[in-house]
């Protein structure tokens, strides 16, 4: 029954696809469509762009989002730890690293890192190009979010662990972290927010995310601001409510550590 | 560089202080914090440390804790080196793996309690227990209600420390330190950051672990009623030495030094 809907919003009709050949595609965005046809490996040899919706498109954002995020946050730890060892080559050598991460454009990082890795017998796909340029990028910022949380952490806290003769390990996962999480929430949250809104830039590169899929729409049929908008619109439907949901995650968070009163 | 030969790889004999302080320096830059400090305390003896701030007081119990590195001399903790261990026949500086095996004996209470605050009063207590002496989940946690109920805070054992009020959460500190079961108990300003009306419950169950356990004490305190009551003896610190110490009673009735007797006049008008 809900295929009159389907057919009110998506019509099909005909191309030629790069190879010369007439192919069936989507003219305007099917917004009830199901597939996500590409993950974007297949993205050299074919047009992926239009053989999914922008529905579809938007699942790849979010896969992007999650895979990118996911990759932030440890990789990010990682590099707020290596800031607080005691060897002050390693710290230089992560401080610098984050500087260069964080003083270069993620567009170009992206770019950096699809293009330039073949040269030197690398050959990434766009997906894992993308990933990798993204999750660095965000670790760096993510790291920053992390070592200002853990600095304020109070240092008694150090000083007890260190008097409870806690391992290094043990006080940095047992006391030091936990308490940092609550303070390292609100800029995470942005961050994510930050790296959803930034997961247009795949696209230079090919990865068939929803920018990736709106443009291709756009250019084929000449319907730039209808898909735009529709793509604007999504982006705002689901960051607003990420800002809220993550107000509640942090409230949440000082409850279970038992912080608030 | 110091002559380390001075110093004994290790202290033998009958009367080995609990806690030997010999040659300690300690400075930040220019400026000299403790200056070639020597300082024994006994088995079971309570020090009481007084001072005017800025004379060292609270680094002697930091350098003690290994909060803060020394520069010069060693510290004996039990007889063994704290601060140095032995190489090839003479001392060189602790690692950090030999530091923690002979911290162990050390407990520390700080003046802000430094609870860990995602912890219940009870979870505070078994975490070391569980995690640096290895016992099990049963023991542990029967050990902490023995000592919460020492410092009489059985029924607050599932609060966090949030809310729970100042001399409770020192009292649950103390508890903590305690499940360790230190031989030398160190104790930091343990009263100033709390109401007054609160800091009787602190002083009374320091004054039972005094008379109830053999514990070595060494206490950083301003109010000096209560380091007369419980000392054994009582140092004078200023500018980086001891410049006077004695029994509670030969110090505060009897101070033989000018400093002395300017810094307690000063506290005495002060109360």
């Amino acid at each position: 029954m809900f295929t009159f809907i389907t057919d009110y919003f998506s019509q099909v009709g005909e191309r030629l696809d790069w190879n010369g050949e007439l192919v069936q595609c989507v003219v305007f965005p099917k917004l009830f469509g199901t597939a996500y046809t590409d993950l974007g490996f297949a993205a050299a040899c074919k047009d992926p762009a239009l053989s999914t919706t922008l529905f579809g498109a938007l699942g790849n954002t979010l896969i992007a989002v999650f895979l990118g995020y996911g990759i932030a946050m440890v990789v990010g730890l990682v590099l707020a730890m290596g800031q607080r060892t005691k060897s002050k080559i390693l710290t230089r050598i992560v401080r610098e690293f984050v500087e260069f991460i964080r003083s270069t454009p993620l567009v170009v990082q992206i770019f950096f890192v699809f293009f330039v890795g073949p040269q030197f017998g690398i050959t990434l796909s766009p997906w894992v190009a993308g990933m990798i340029a993204i999750g660095l990028h965000y670790a760096a910022y993510l790291s920053e979010v992390y070592r200002g949380a853990l600095a304020a952490v109070p240092a008694g806290q150090a000083e007890a662990c260190i008097a409870l003769n806690l391992s290094a390990r043990r006080s940095f996962f047992g006391i030091i972290l936990p308490q940092a999480v609550p303070l390292a929430l609100p800029g995470m949250g942005n961050y994510l927010i930050g790296i959803f809104k930034d997961t247009p830039m795949l696209m230079v590169i090919g990865v068939a995310e929803m920018m990736h899929v709106a443009t291709a729409i756009g250019s084929e049929y000449w319907r730039y601001t209808e898909v735009m908008t529709i793509v604007g619109l999504i982006f705002l439907a689901l960051s607003l409510p990420t800002a809220a949901l993550l107000r509640v995650i942090e409230a949440f968070v000082r409850q279970k550590l038992g912080m608030t009163r | 560089m110091e002559d380390m030969s001075q110093y004994p790889l290790e202290l033998n004999g009958d009367d080995v202080p609990m806690v030997r302080f010999m040659n300690v320096s300690k400075r930040y830059g220019d400026l000299t914090v403790l200056d070639a400090l020597n300082l024994d305390i006994q088995q079971s003896e309570m020090v009481t440390v007084i001072g005017p701030s800025g004379s060292g007081k609270t680094t002697v119990l930091r350098m003690l804790m290994t909060l803060e590195k020394i520069n010069e001399g060693v510290i004996y903790v039990d007889g063994k080196p704290l601060t140095h261990m032995e190489k090839n026949g003479v001392l060189v500086p602790a690692s950090d793996s030999y530091i923690r095996s002979v911290k162990g004996d050390i407990g520390m209470c700080f003046q802000h309690f430094n609870l860990f605050p995602h912890m219940t009063a009870l979870q505070n207590c078994i975490e070391a227990p569980i995690h640096v002496l290895k016992m099990n989940k049963k023991e542990a946690i029967e050990r902490a209600e023995d000592m919460l109920e020492m410092v009489g805070l059985a029924d607050k054992k599932d609060q966090h420390p949030i809310r729970l009020s100042g001399g409770q959460q020192q009292r649950v500190a103390i508890a903590r330190a305690l499940c360790m079961r230190p031989k030398v108990m160190l104790l930091d300003e343990v009263t100033s950051a709390l109401d007054p009306e609160v800091i009787g419950e602190v002083t009374n169950v320091i004054k039972k672990l005094v008379a109830e356990h053999n514990l070595t004490m060494l206490m950083v305190t301003h109010q000096m009623g209560f380091a007369r009551d419980i000392s054994d003896r009582v140092c004078f610190f200023f500018d980086g030495k001891i410049e006077e110490q004695g029994t509670p009673t030969a110090l505060f009735d009897n101070p033989q030094r000018e400093r002395t007797q300017q810094f307690l006049s000063a506290v005495k008008s002060a109360d």
